[in-house]
């Protein structure tokens, strides 16, 4: 299960080397990404997630808001 | 009747409101409701994403 | 794993750096004016007119000690007498708008309520700088030429 995190500890662990992953559609995350984030939209993250994301370090996951 | 009374509506949603919700005034030509101003401004979530998380 | 539970516009309304087309595009956060005159509650508004006034401002914004916006003094609440304290005074919990909103949307919703200026706070309430209507249209109005040029004229 995910750990929730604020934006705060989001800086933390990216300057500490986390990845970022942004699920929401392409056509969102082109206009608008946290810097360095990979997108990964949801029906995607099961199945390209071992691919794609180095499994040493740890994964951040966001999307537009808590709703 | 006095000013208070009167009654606003937003020009987008059509509810009722005190004040419009950009400008803050009680007469206002396109009085908008604080959910349509948000909306508007991109604020508020277009397209909510339901996966628990 | 971690879930950044209030994600992208919990960061971009903390006026964050982003990526993407739309962070080519002015937004209000950008375009607010940083240098606006502020004040505390309990100064005196006689005190805070000639500030704002020295300073070639008709608005300052009125903060707590965290920078949350409390209150707005445009013109006219400037206008009103010297001895008033600011709390008095003030606009108090005006409308405030997130740092990533559009700059043209901004600046058509100004122009058509004929909102002189508008402060621009992070979601927490804090202030980033104070959005003036000229300011708005200029940012608009240039970004509207670009794309139109880039466009090679095409609309």
């Amino acid at each position: 299960m995910p750990r929730p995190i604020d934006r705060h500890e989001v800086r933390r662990l990216v300057d500490g080397g986390a990845q970022l992953v942004d699920v929401l559609p392409a056509n969102e995350y082109e206009e608008d990404h946290l810097p360095g984030a990979i997108n990964m939209p949801l029906r995607r993250l099961e199945k390209e997630a071992r691919s794609a994301l180095d499994p040493g370090r740890p994964v951040v996951v966001y999307c537009s808001d808590s709703a | 009747m006095t000013e208070h009374d009167v009654a606003m509506t937003c020009a987008t949603c059509q509810s009722s409101i005190d004040r419009c919700e950009f400008c803050e005034e009680s007469v206002c030509r396109s009085p908008i409701c604080y959910h349509c101003v948000a909306e508007a401004l991109g604020e508020a979530l277009a397209h909510p994403h339901t996966h628990g998380g | 794993m971690f879930d950044y539970e209030d994600g992208k516009l919990d960061w971009l309304a903390a006026g964050l750096p982003s990526e993407g087309t739309n962070a080519q595009r002015p937004r209000a956060g950008d375009v607010a004016r940083k240098d606006v005159p502020t004040c505390r509650l309990d100064e005196r508004l006689g005190d805070v007119m000639d500030r704002t006034r020295e300073a070639g401002w008709d608005a300052c914004v009125v903060l707590n000690e965290e920078r949350v916006v409390f209150g707005l003094l445009r013109s006219k609440e400037l206008e009103a007498s010297p001895d008033l304290r600011i709390e008095e005074a003030m606009r108090p919990g005006p409308s405030t708008f997130r740092p990533f909103v559009s700059i043209e949307e901004m600046a058509a919703f100004m122009m058509e309520h004929d909102l002189e200026s508008s402060p621009i706070t992070t979601s927490d309430g804090r202030l980033v700088g104070l959005l003036r209507r000229e300011d708005a249209a200029k940012a608009a109005s240039e970004l509207h030429e670009r794309e139109h040029h880039s466009n090679g004229g095409r609309t």
